[in-house]
């Protein structure tokens, strides 16, 4: 939703661009962006059209102010709430791929507002070729941890199992901490085959890395990156969710080595 | 039985019956027919008038 506050009486044209500017920072946020580069690509496509633009970046929200450059006095302002979308970083590149392109070309506002609606409705990707992904990335980081084999098989079993699980439940609207916790509780069940069973050399290193899925990276990093640039409130909102979520992981880690006699406590 | 036996057997067990539940699904959406789902409270306490609610209000900031 967008309430505005108009100082002035503002053209519709200002308005049209108020309102792209507005969509495009709520899509921009929404798909994972950090504070500086939403600030810097709105900025880009605002002066683009000759504007000037102040923005406020809240953990769920986003407010502008647009200005004609010639005209200091007269404003238009914007709150509006951040997208809810789940991190996509195609939609992030390609937004600012077209924040270029407005400043290169001079895209007309028409031609990008019909750009920015192209690129926020493209399909997802089809989960049939995330999942398989999934597990092969964890597959990996146990080998690179020094598991053998069998630790990588039982990785990539517990991740599919899991990851599959949390797909499922957050379509469900499932709360996310919640899918947190019972995704990492599966996955360190599952992992726990081998050290179960006493097959493979390296069980705990398959147990350790069943669920790395799980970690929230990309507010942890976006919120660093919020915090070197002095965007206080969004870089403790960003870590608080990732505190949160990571929490819920261990705590559901916790409860399947305790299960499974896994020899932590 | 050891306890960590029965847990693995449960959540194991439990997951593939849900993959082969899906498996099932898949199958009879081909005959447009479903044998096994999971609603939410609303859709199965869903009376004709009742307001359709399009609740997008979740995220996913995890990977």
């Amino acid at each position: 939703m967008t309430v505005r506050n108009e100082c002035a009486i503002a053209p519709d044209k200002e308005r049209a661009t108020g309102h792209f500017l507005a969509r495009y920072a709520s899509w921009l946020m929404g798909c994972g962006a950090t504070c500086i580069r939403i600030e810097k690509n709105v900025d880009r496509i605002a002066r683009a059209y000759g504007k000037r633009v102040e923005i406020t970046v809240m953990p769920r929200h986003v407010q502008l102010s647009v200005f004609d450059i010639d005209n200091e006095y007269e404003c238009l302002t914007l709150n509006t709430s951040v997208q809810a979308s789940p991190v996509d970083f195609t939609i992030n590149t390609r937004l600012s791929s077209l924040s270029w392109r407005i400043a290169d070309t001079g895209m007309p506002l028409e031609r990008a507002q019909e750009e920015l609606e192209r690129i926020v409705g493209r399909k997802k990707p089809d989960r049939r070729l995330v999942l398989p992904a999934v597990a092969l990335a964890n597959m990996a980081f146990c080998r690179l941890f020094g598991g053998d084999a069998v630790a990588m098989c039982v990785t990539g079993l517990a991740t599919l199992a899991g990851f599959w699980l949390k797909t499922h439940l957050l379509e469900r609207h499932v709360d996310v901490r919640a899918v947190f916790f019972i995704c990492a509780f599966v996955s360190a069940v599952l992992g726990s085959t081998d050290m179960l069973f006493g097959i493979g050399d390296t069980p705990a290193v398959a147990l350790g890395t069943s669920v790395l899925y799980l970690v929230p990276g990309i507010p942890l990093l976006n919120s660093f990156s919020d915090l070197l640039y002095r965007h206080y409130i969004c870089a403790f909102g960003r870590l608080a969710d990732a505190v949160v979520l990571t929490c819920c992981l261990s705590a559901g880690l916790c409860l399947g080595m305790i299960a499974m006699n896994a020899g932590m406590f | 039985m050891s306890v960590p036996l029965i847990v693995w057997s449960c959540t194991a067990g439990t997951l593939a019956v849900a993959a082969l539940a899906g498996v099932v699904n898949l199958v009879c959406d081909c005959v447009k027919r479903r044998w096994l789902q999971t609603g939410s409270e609303r859709e199965l306490l869903f009376i004709p008038g009742d307001p359709v609610r399009d609740d997008d209000n979740d995220y996913d900031c995890t990977e």
